[in-house]
C-alpha cells in the first residue's frame, strides 16, 4: 500500500482550485504534484493508494473535486476510461461525508466518459 | 437532585423511606406514652375514643404518600432537566451556526482558508450535538437525517469555488478571499433557513416528549 497524506505531505490548510486562486496550496497543485504521481506509481506497481485526508483545518469542495474529479477528467481527456478509484481507498475519519464526495465526483466524470 | 435520580429517575430512595419509617415508629411510641390508656378528652361534651394502632396507620399512610409524591416529583424534574440539556445543546449549535455563517457572507470576502476552516468545526460540532440528540427519549432519526442532508447542502453552497468555465460570478476570488454575490447569499440564506426549521421541529418534539 503506498500512502499519501495531505496534511503531512502537501499543506495542513488546503487552498483553493486552482493555483492562480492559491499559489502552493491548490487542488491543482496536489493532483498534479502529489495525487497523479503516486496513484501511477500504485498502478504500475499493482498496489493500492491510499489518501488520508484527516489532519488538515478542512477542505474547499472544490479542491477534492478539482484533485480526484480532476484526476478522473485528466485520464477520460486522454481516452483512457478507467476509475481511478478501484485503486484508490479514501481515509476521512474528521470528515467521512468527503469519502461519498469524491466517489460522486468521480462518478460524474465517468459518466461523461460513457 | 441526586445523580443517582438522574441516572435512574424512577430510583426509590431507600435510606429516605427506611428514615422515614424510624421516625413514624418513634411518633407511635410517643403517642402511646403520651395517650397512657385508650381515651383521650377532647372537651367536656364530646370525648371519644383514639386508638394509637389507627394514629400509627394514618401516619404511615400519610408518610407513605408524601414519599411517592416527592418520588414522583423528582422525576418528573429529572426528565425536565434533561430535556432542557438536549434543547439547549441544540441552542447553543444553532447560534455558532448562524454567527459562523454570518461571518462567512460578509461583503469584504473572506479567506478560502477559514472558510474550510469554519465549516469543518461547523461539521464537527454538529456530529457531537446529533450524538447527544441520538440519546433522548422520544425518536429523532428522520430529522437527524433531514438535518444532516440540509447541512451539506449548506456546506456545498459555502465552499464552493467555481471552474473556469463557470462565467456566473456567483463566488468570485479576490486576493484569497471568497466573496459571494447578493443572489448567492440569499440562496444561502435560504438553505441556512431551512436549517434552522428543521433545528426547531427537534427542539419541539424533545420539548412534548
Amino acid at each position: 500500500m503506498i500512502y499519501l497524506s495531505v496534511a503531512k505531505d502537501f499543506t495542513k490548510t488546503p487552498g483553493f482550485r486552482y493555483e492562480t486562486q492559491s499559489p502552493g496550496i491548490s487542488g491543482e497543485l496536489f493532483r498534479m504534484s502529489k495525487l497523479l504521481v503516486s496513484y501511477e506509481q500504485a498502478v504500475k506497481n499493482n498496489d493500492k493508494l491510499e489518501v488520508n485526508l484527516d489532519g488538515t483545518a478542512g477542505y474547499l469542495t472544490s479542491f477534492l473535486e478539482e484533485a480526484f474529479g480532476g484526476l478522473q477528467r485528466y485520464y477520460r481527456e486522454n481516452g483512457d476510461n478507467r476509475n481511478i478509484l478501484e485503486s484508490i481507498t479514501i481515509v476521512s475519519d474528521d470528515e467521512p461525508h468527503w469519502k461519498s464526495d469524491i466517489e460522486r465526483y468521480v462518478q460524474r466524470e465517468l459518466e461523461k466518459s460513457k | 437532585m441526586s445523580k443517582e435520580n438522574l441516572k435512574n429517575p424512577n430510583s426509590f430512595n431507600l435510606v429516605a423511606w427506611l428514615w422515614g419509617l424510624w421516625a413514624g415508629t418513634i411518633v407511635f411510641f410517643g403517642l402511646m406514652i403520651v395517650a397512657d390508656a385508650k381515651h383521650i378528652t377532647v372537651s367536656r361534651e364530646i370525648s371519644f375514643q383514639i386508638d394509637p394502632t389507627n394514629i400509627f396507620t394514618i401516619l404511615i399512610t400519610v408518610y407513605l404518600a408524601v414519599t411517592v409524591l416527592r418520588q414522583l416529583n423528582r422525576r418528573d424534574e429529572g426528565d425536565k432537566l434533561e430535556r432542557d440539556l438536549y434543547i439547549q445543546s441544540l441552542r447553543d449549535f444553532h447560534s455558532q451556526l448562524t454567527s459562523d455563517v454570518h461571518g462567512l457572507t460578509v461583503t469584504t470576502g473572506v479567506a478560502g482558508t477559514t472558510v474550510a476552516s469554519t465549516i469543518k468545526n461547523l461539521g464537527l460540532a454538529l456530529q457531537e450535538t446529533l450524538v447527544l440528540i441520538n440519546m433522548s427519549p422520544c425518536d429523532n432519526k428522520e430529522n437527524i437525517t433531514l438535518l444532516n442532508n440540509q447541512f451539506s447542502k449548506l456546506r456545498n453552497l459555502l465552499t464552493y469555488v467555481p471552474h473556469k468555465l463557470d462565467t456566473t460570478n456567483n463566488v468570485v476570488i479576490k486576493s484569497g478571499n471568497m466573496i459571494y454575490s447578493s443572489a448567492y447569499i440569499t440562496s444561502i440564506s435560504r438553505e441556512l433557513a431551512e436549517f434552522k426549521k428543521i433545528l426547531f421541529l427537534i427542539i419541539l418534539k424533545i420539548n412534548r416528549s
